[in-house]
C-alpha cells in the first residue's frame, strides 16, 4: 500500500500547527547590461565601475528599457508555465535609502509582465505537488552598503544599482519547510535551463524571503511574518523551521504574533524583529510618467517560446521512460544540463542504470569535495566511459575501478594509463587463478575439511585467501567457482 | 476637510522634509484646494474608458543589449560626490 503523503506539522502538547508559506524570489537577470542604463550588469570588485550616470542618479538621465530583459522574463514566464501579459506597466516604489540613487525602484506593481503560472515539486518518487505563482514582474536591483568598513559611515557601491531582477511571488500554497526549500531548488534549476539566471545563492544573483504563518487546522490564517536574508536553500529551510515553531510558542503562549518583518541570523539560527508594521514603509507606488506601457506581440512571445530547451519535468519523464531509470535517478539527472549532457555521453551504447549510478554515487561525491561543478569534472564523460567499458569487459573489478577513479579525479590520467602503470588488470586467467587457489587449499587442510562437512561459509574466507594474494585484482566470479570446483573434489 | 494636518506631517516624513507648524497648516489648506478640484473630476464617467498612462502615440523604445558598457570614468562618477573613500560612497552609518 502507498504510504500517503504528509506535509510535517509543528506539534506542540495539544496541538498539531498546520504552516504556511509563500515565498518571493528575486532573481538577477542574465544580460550584458543594466534594466534601464547602458552601464555593466557583470559582477566586478572593483566598486563604483562601469556606471552609466543613470545609475547614480544624476539629474537629467532618463530610464531606457533593455530588450534582452523583457525577452528574459518572457522566457522565463513560459517556462513557469504562465500567461505573459501583452501589456505591462512601469511604477516608481518611493523609498529613501543610500543605496537606492534615484530615490524610488523602478518597478511593477499593479500590471506585471507575467502573472499566474505554476511549478509541479516533488514530495515523494511518485508523488508530486504544483505550487502556483502568482506574478513575476521586472525591477531594478538596489546599490550595495557596506556597514563594517568604518565605524562612523556606510559605504555605497552602485554596480548592482539598477540591474535588471525578476521578483517571482508564489501562493502561499508551500506546507513545510521542505517544500519550500524543494520549490525555490526546483525554480532555481529552471532559471539555469532557460539560462534567464545563474542561480547563484552566495553571490546574491538569487535571493528569496519567506512569508511564514501557522494555524490550527481549518481555522482562519494566521497572522504572517516575513523572513528576510536567506542565502542558501538550507538557510530557507532552518529558518522557516525556527519561525513557525516561535509563532506557535508565541500563540500557545496565550500572546499575538505581530506582523512584521524578521532576519535570519545564520550564527545563531534564529528569526529577530527587523522593523514591525508601524514603521513599515508606505512605498506610494504610482506609474513612471518616465516610461511607457510595455507592449508585447504574439508573435515576439511566439519567437520566444521556440527557443525554451527540454525542461526539467519533460525531460525527467523522458530518462524514465527512454534509459528505465528509477524515478529518483531520473530526478538527480534531471535537475541539472550539466548532470544531464554528462549522463547522455555516458550511457551511450552502455548500461544506463550503471551510468547514472556513477554519476551520483561516485563522480558527485568527488565533485562535491572538491567544490567543482560537472562542468569543471577532471574526468569527462567519454573517459569516465572507458572506465565503465574496462569494467564491463571484466579487464578490472568494480573495486579496482573505484581506485582507478580516484587517481583519474586527481591526476587527469586516463583509466588505461593508471591500469597499465600501477598493473592492476584484473586476473581473469583461469589457470593462473586455479594455481593460486591449489596453493591456498593445500596449505588450509582444517578449513577444507569444514567446507567438505557442510560449513560453506568457510568459502568467503577462501575467496578473501586468493584476493589478499592477487591484491584484489582476480575476478571475483572465476575466483568463486575455481574454489568451488576445487574444494568438491 | 479631505486632508487633516495629520496626513500633512506624514507625508512630510515619507518625504523626508521637516515642516514648521506654521507650513503644516498652509500646506494642508493647499492641499485641500487641490484636492476639491479633483473631487470635480470624479463627477465624470469613466466606467468605459480605458486608463490613459500616456497622451503620445509613441511606443516604448526598448534599447539593444549591447556586448560592452557604455560607462563614465570611475574618477566622474565620484567627482561630485558629497563624501567618499577610495572607490566608494560614503554616508553617515545607516544603522538597520
Amino acid at each position: 500500500m502507498m504510504s500517503e503523503y504528509n506535509a510535517k506539522k509543528i506539534k506542540s502538547a495539544n496541538d498539531e500547527w498546520e504552516i504556511i508559506i509563500g515565498l518571493e524570489v528575486h532573481a538577477q537577470i542574465i544580460t550584458n547590461l543594466k534594466l534601464f542604463s547602458n552601464g555593466a550588469a557583470e559582477f566586478r570588485k572593483e566598486a563604483n565601475h562601469k556606471l552609466d550616470l543613470l545609475d547614480i542618479g544624476l539629474p537629467g538621465t532618463l530610464p531606457v528599457i533593455n530588450r534582452m530583459a523583457v525577452d528574459q522574463a518572457i522566457k522565463t514566464g513560459l517556462a513557469l508555465n504562465a500567461t505573459i501579459n501583452k501589456r505591462s506597466i512601469f511604477d516608481r516604489k518611493n523609498y529613501f535609502y543610500p543605496d537606492l540613487p534615484l530615490g524610488y525602484q523602478i518597478s511593477q506593481f499593479k500590471d506585471p509582465i507575467v502573472s499566474e503560472g505554476f511549478i509541479n515539486i516533488d514530495i515523494s518518487d511518485s508523488k508530486t505537488k504544483t505550487i502556483k505563482i502568482e506574478r513575476l514582474h521586472l525591477e531594478q536591483d538596489a546599490g550595495k552598503s557596506l556597514h563594517d568598513q568604518s565605524p562612523d559611515k556606510t559605504f555605497i557601491d552602485y554596480n548592482r544599482a539598477g540591474v535588471a531582477l525578476m521578483e517571482i511571488v508564489s501562493y502561499p500554497d508551500l506546507s513545510d519547510w521542505e517544500e519550500a526549500g524543494n520549490y525555490l531548488t526546483k525554480l532555481r534549476s529552471i532559471l539555469r535551463f532557460v539560462n534567464t539566471c545563474d542561480g547563484n545563492m552566495e553571490e546574491g544573483s538569487l535571493r528569496c524571503d519567506a512569508n511564514v504563518s501557522v494555524r490550527k487546522p481549518n481555522e482562519p490564517l494566521g497572522t504572517r511574518c516575513e523572513i528576510k536574508n536567506l542565502n542558501s536553500i538550507k538557510n530557507l529551510m532552518k529558518a522557516i523551521e525556527y519561525e513557525a515553531t516561535r509563532q506557535v510558542t508565541v500563540l500557545e503562549g496565550g500572546n499575538k504574533i505581530i506582523q512584521e518583518t524578521r532576519l535570519f541570523d545564520t550564527n545563531s539560527g534564529k528569526t529577530k524583529t527587523m522593523r514591525s508594521k508601524e514603521e513599515a514603509h508606505d512605498y506610494r507606488y504610482f506609474p513612471d510618467p518616465d516610461l511607457l506601457p510595455l507592449e508585447l506581440t504574439d508573435k515576439r512571445i511566439e519567437d520566444i517560446s521556440k527557443t525554451l530547451p527540454e525542461l526539467p519535468d519533460d525531460l525527467k519523464i523522458r530518462l524514465l521512460n527512454q534509459y528505465g531509470l528509477s524515478a529518483y535517478d531520473a530526478r538527480v539527472i534531471s535537475s541539472d544540463q550539466g548532470t544531464t549532457e554528462y549522463f547522455e555521453v555516458l550511457s551511450n551504447n552502455r548500461d544506463a542504470k550503471q551510468a547514472a549510478n556513477w554519476i551520483i554515487t561516485n563522480l558527485f561525491g568527488k565533485l562535491n569535495d572538491s567544490g567543482k561543478s560537472i562542468k569543471d569534472s577532471p574526468i569527462d564523460a567519454k573517459e569516465l566511459g572507458k572506465l565503465l567499458d574496462l569494467i564491463n569487459k571484466q579487464i578490472i573489478s568494480n573495486k579496482i575501478a573505484k581506485e582507478v577513479f580516484e587517481e583519474m579525479f586527481t591526476s587527469g590520467k586516463s583509466a588505461a594509463t593508471i591500469i597499465e602503470k600501477k598493473g592492476l588488470k584484473q586476473i581473469s586467467n583461469t589457470d593462473e587463478i586455479e594455481g593460486i587457489v591449489d596453493k591456498i587449499i593445500s596449505s588450509n587442510e582444517k578449513q577444507k575439511k569444514q567446507y567438505q562437512s557442510g560449513n560453506t561459509k568457510v568459502l568467503g574466507w577462501f575467496v578473501g585467501q586468493v584476493m589478499k594474494e592477487t591484491k584484489g585484482q582476480a575476478n571475483p566470479s572465476v575466483v568463486n567457482k575455481v574454489i568451488i570446483d576445487k574444494l568438491k573434489k | 476637510m479631505l486632508i487633516d494636518e495629520k496626513i500633512t506631517r506624514k507625508i512630510a516624513t515619507l518625504a523626508k522634509i521637516d515642516l514648521s507648524e506654521q507650513e503644516i497648516k498652509e500646506y494642508t489648506k493647499d492641499l485641500n484646494n487641490i484636492l476639491k478640484w479633483m473631487e470635480e473630476l470624479k463627477e465624470v464617467d469613466v466606467s468605459n474608458i480605458k486608463p490613459v498612462t500616456s497622451i503620445t502615440e509613441n511606443k516604448l523604445y526598448e534599447r539593444d543589449d549591447i556586448s560592452h558598457a557604455i560607462y563614465v570614468e570611475q574618477e566622474k562618477v565620484l567627482l561630485n560626490a558629497p563624501d567618499k573613500v577610495g572607490d566608494y560612497f560614503t554616508v553617515p552609518k545607516v544603522i538597520e
